[in-house]
């Protein structure tokens, strides 16, 4: 009958053959295509590889051995240099010391291998009280946002409460009375950071929420868990992903403002941060300003490189959000 | 007016309470006794504990103590600081005109370089102009604000020598207006720096979303200048949401000035916190919480009552 679909028809073979396993390669790839266009974004993106690279290989790029050793209170301020020398240390012994390429510091260790290691602590503080912040967030966005009511009033007014406090006021306050190690600073980081990801969630929330296929699921009965993890934040993904790279971002800014006060990484282990609180000194920063100018100067490239790379992904996602 | 202010007003009493049981929660909640901290093990004579619990008023459970503690903050006692032997009250209140002299101050600088450049960069858009303020925004937020202060004080104040390196200003008979001014240039430009990057952006974008609208292109068709199009039409509504944004920067605001006035040991309120962290002064630390979002709170009221006195649609809901 003409009603039947003809199993040798053209449409049906190619209804059979799309292949849907490759679509999000294919999303991928277009998403890919256009992030490239925007050139600070790939130079922010090259620069973070690099970094995380030489975070990672630290122990192995160091010349030097971060935490000094005992012939270092021969070489105490030491200006950078390009060659290496040789020298006898403290037991008589000449040996060849390798370049040290941003100088040492008040105590004889090498700035440069020191920065290497800091990295390692910094970046990955960064990462992972951004990604705290960023499950908080999104579990406190999207309930607010899916249910509304009398919990979105709730869950709003304690992010209000929490907004109007100003952070490093309040990272102060926490730090005075839990504070000190790296871990106690990647938790309270995580903990008063969530704020901006959940406003953002809960928007894209309320928006998509109103969507046909998101009412068809509700009316074929799936479950709320359901809707929320399969049907509405694989869509609300492009704000998260933004926000976590801006949070990162924020997070090395502020790990760093905190151990540089005193209040974050402590000493010995080396974070950018603390490393400038020893070159605060007046007479160091006469007389030997490279402590204060390198581990900055990281910081800032580093976080550079991630405002580029987060601006980029906001375009990429939504254009229509530029300017 | 009156009506818009007062539902505003009271639409905040709920969140203070809300942030004195954070401020209480954060400090009370942490591990260990003071008693116990108190007490010398090798004292000869010792005080039995329970006698000091209960004279502290330890014993009683945290939500009563918690009642009692707010019942004297909404009466004014902030207690006493532990360090500086005086009232919490009178400690904040000497601090705290130097850290709102501070904050003003660099949100004026911020304001006043921002606005212009914002407004440039959205009418030569893509012109060489714009790109360079672009970049200069994206460096302003990603500089440690304390490293571009030590970077200032390296160059201004220690090989230049134009600015002194610290305080708010030096220990004269008189008062010396002009002295106190250059002790205030740098700090102020080191705060103002961070959110002058914030405002540029924020400024051209919503200079630019003036700019398209529909009655700019029919103040052009009617044949207004440029310059009477741009400045009396776009930049009365591009201000709008910029009169709003200024609510938003007064946190960030206060958080940078801490900052910046501990690395300038500027005598303000965040350099209070920072000595009552170290000397464990807890009064102050729950004080300075509760003052800090009361500014705020207090700066958002101001910030919307502007916005109601700029827009009159607001005042219509």
């Amino acid at each position: 009958m003409a009603l039947q679909p003809d199993p040798r028809s053209s449409s049906a073979s190619v209804a059979e053959s799309f292949d849907h396993s490759d679509t999000t390669h294919k999303r991928f790839k277009a998403f890919w295509k256009k992030f490239r266009k925007n050139k600070l974004a790939v130079a922010g993106l090259c620069t973070l590889l690099f970094l995380s690279a030489t975070a990672i290989l630290a122990p192995v790029l160091s010349p030097y051995d971060p935490a000094g050793d005992a012939n270092d209170i021969l070489f105490v301020d030491q200006a950078p240099s390009l060659h290496s020398t040789r020298q006898a240390g403290m037991d008589g012994v000449e040996r060849t010391y390798p370049p040290n390429l941003f100088g040492r510091d008040e105590l004889g260790r090498d700035v440069f291998s020191r920065c290497l290691h800091a990295g390692r602590i910094s970046l990955s503080i960064g990462l992972i009280s951004a990604g705290i912040a960023v499950v908080i967030g999104t579990i406190v966005g999207s309930l607010a946002g899916y249910f509304g009511g009398l919990l979105d009033d709730l869950l709003m007014r304690f992010v209000d409460a929490i907004r109007a406090i100003p952070t490093f006021i309040l990272l102060i306050a926490i730090m005075s009375t839990w504070g000190g190690t790296a871990v106690t600073v990647m938790i309270i980081l995580g903990l008063t950071s969530w704020t901006g990801t959940s406003r953002y969630v809960r928007a894209e929330f309320l928006s998509i929420k109103e969507r046909e296929y998101v009412l068809a699921a509700e009316c074929s009965g799936v479950s709320h868990a359901r809707i929320i993890s399969r049907h509405i934040l694989p869509n609300a993904i492009g704000p998260i992903i933004v926000s976590a790279t801006m949070g990162i971002a924020g997070a090395i800014l502020s790990e760093s403002s905190l151990s540089f006060f005193g209040l974050g990484v402590q000493p010995p282990t080396a974070s950018w941060g603390n490393m400038l609180m020893a070159a605060q000194d007046i007479n160091t920063m006469i007389n030997a300003p490279w402590k204060a100018i390198f581990p900055g100067l990281l910081i800032l490239v580093t976080v550079l490189s991630f405002n580029f790379v987060g601006d980029g992904l906001r375009d990429t996602f939504d254009p229509k959000l530029k300017d | 007016m009156l009506r818009y202010i007062l539902r505003r007003g009271l639409n905040a009493i709920p969140l203070l309470f809300l942030i004195t049981i954070i401020t209480y929660l954060v400090i009370n909640l942490a591990p260990g006794d003071p008693v116990r901290m108190f007490i010398n093990p090798e004292a000869k004579t010792q005080i039995d504990p329970e006698i000091l619990r209960a004279q502290w008023g330890l014993d009683k459970p945290f939500f009563v103590r918690y009642l009692i503690w707010l019942g004297n903050v909404m009466k004014g006692n902030l207690g006493m600081s532990f360090f500086h032997g005086r009232p919490v009250m009178e400690v904040l209140w000497e601090a705290l005109p130097n850290t709102i002299i501070l904050s003003f101050a660099s949100l004026v600088l911020s304001l006043v370089v921002a606005v212009p450049i914002g407004i440039y960069s959205a009418v030569k858009r893509n012109s060489v102009f714009d790109y360079l303020f672009s970049t200069f925004s994206f460096l302003g937020v990603s500089i440690p604000g304390f490293w571009l202060g030590l970077m200032c004080i390296l160059l201004f104040a220690l090989k230049l020598q134009w600015f002194p390196t610290s305080g708010m200003r030096e220990v004269y008979d008189h008062v010396d207006v002009l002295d106190r001014l250059r002790h205030l240039v740098l700090p102020t430009i080191v705060l103002g720096t961070g959110t002058m990057a914030g405002d540029m952006r924020y400024m051209r974008s919503a200079m630019l979303s003036a700019i398209t609208q529909d009655f700019v292109r029919t103040a052009r068709a009617k044949g207004a200048s440029e310059n009477r199009v741009i400045l009396k039409h776009a930049l009365r509504n591009a201000l709008l949401p910029m009169a709003t944004s200024i609510g938003f920067m007064i946190p960030s605001l206060f958080s940078g000035a801490a900052a910046v006035e501990i690395l300038f040991a500027w005598p303000g309120l965040g350099r209070v916190l920072m000595q009552a962290n170290f000397t464990r002064d807890y009064p102050i630390i729950m004080g300075e919480l509760i003052l800090f979002s009361l500014m705020v709170i207090v700066g958002s009221l101001a910030s919307d009552v502007l916005y109601a006195v700029v827009d009159p649609r607001i005042k219509l809901d």
